[in-house]
């Protein structure tokens, strides 16, 4: 046995470090490719609390749910099993600023999103009169944005808002509890 | 070890190598995406997406609501593949979906667009209810079977895509098939 170790040692410690390299160059850069493709910077908020990032702050100060009832007699024009989730977000910048509103919950594999809705009338749902429907402020400019998702029934109590902001090309998130 | 059943390893480990080369993926197909194989009627689950193929329809002529009066004539055949699909996670686009017949690819045919299901713009766990069009030759569909590749970004490698195969011999016909704007339906609705 010594004598083979002897012999072969050398090509059999070459082997056992070869092997796992050949198996990662084959698989591993990529899924290390994919899991680094996520950048922007995070800003989370404790509950009542805004979240300010960039010269931007925002607030969630009211949500609600609407549970769906169906499009038959008597329904809200909402599918059974799901709801649609309706935020309003007190926003101000210092300087000119866009961003998106996305629901989520979880996170890594677990997260799952839900973008805003562009026309909620088609579920029945009504914007309020002085309320903003889209994300774009100039500096100075304070606005209370109004979204809607539409989520399966059960997805708003984990669930938060993220803000996606964009300003000078740069991109980060705001993530806010609801309330 | 003595010499004959030395050299009947190196001839057995000589094999095994030719075999092992062989048959390695090669650069491209080893990182290709895991097929994640089903029938019509069988919800055909994804990492990113459930798809289940309710039906399929073949005319020579499209007729799009909401879009153009008159139908749309094709030289080929028009295939209308009825779906209900689920994203997982977010927001989706199917616009790298494929019909493949016989080794030849056959994307979604662009003149549907605002009326296929080519994004599932509300979010996961959603479902909609739509249809995918594809103009083939009429050679195509005498192929007999067809995959339908429900691919949602160009760069799929490694991840997992629903493929579900198609009987074209069990294609309803008829000489104009409509296409409808898909709808949200209730989750666990069923075919």
């Amino acid at each position: 046995m010594k004598r083979w170790m002897r012999r072969n040692g050398v090509a059999l410690i070459t082997l056992a470090v070869l092997a796992p390299v050949g198996v990662f160059v084959l698989s591993g850069v990529e899924l290390l490719d994919r899991a680094g493709r996520v950048t922007e910077p995070v800003t989370a908020a404790g509950p009542d609390e805004p979240a300010e990032s960039d010269g931007l702050s925002a607030r969630v100060v009211d949500s609600a749910e609407f549970v769906g009832e169906g499009d038959g007699e008597g329904g809200n024009g909402i599918p059974i099993g799901l709801a649609l989730v309706a935020t309003l977000t007190e926003i101000s910048a210092d300087r000119d600023v866009s961003c998106t509103p996305d629901l989520t919950t979880g996170s890594g594999e677990a997260r799952r999103t839900w973008p805003s809705l562009s026309a909620p009338e088609r579920f029945g749902y009504g914007y309020g009169d002085d309320t903003a429907i889209a994300c774009s402020l100039d500096a100075g400019e304070t606005i209370e944005l109004e979204t809607v998702f539409l989520t399966p029934v059960g997805t708003y109590p984990d669930s938060v808002l993220e803000l996606t902001v964009t300003s000078e090309g740069a991109r980060s998130v705001l993530r806010l509890p609801l309330r | 070890m003595s010499r004959r059943p030395r050299i009947l390893l190196s001839v057995v480990a000589l094999v095994v190598g030719v075999i092992a080369v062989g048959t390695a993926p090669n650069g491209t197909n080893v990182v290709d995406p895991f097929a994640v194989w089903g029938a019509p009627g069988e919800a055909v689950e994804g990492r990113v997406l459930t798809a289940e193929v309710l039906g399929a329809r073949a005319g020579s002529e499209l007729l799009i609501a909401d879009g153009a009066d008159a139908p749309i004539d094709s030289p080929g055949v028009w295939l209308v593949v009825d779906v209900e699909l689920t994203a997982a996670q977010g927001w989706l686009s199917l616009s790298q979906t494929e019909v493949q017949i016989d080794g030849s690819d056959y994307r979604t045919s662009p003149i549907a667009d605002d009326t296929a299901l080519l994004t599932l713009p509300y979010g996961s766990d959603v479902p909609m209810r739509g249809s995918l069009v594809f103009e083939l030759p009429e050679a195509a569909i005498e192929a007999g079977t067809a995959r339908l590749v429900l691919r949602t970004t160009i760069d799929d490698r490694l991840d997992s895509v629903p493929v579900i195969s198609l009987d074209l011999r069990e294609l309803e016909t008829s000489d104009e098939v409509s296409v409808e704007p898909p709808v949200v339906v209730s989750p666990g609705a069923g075919s």
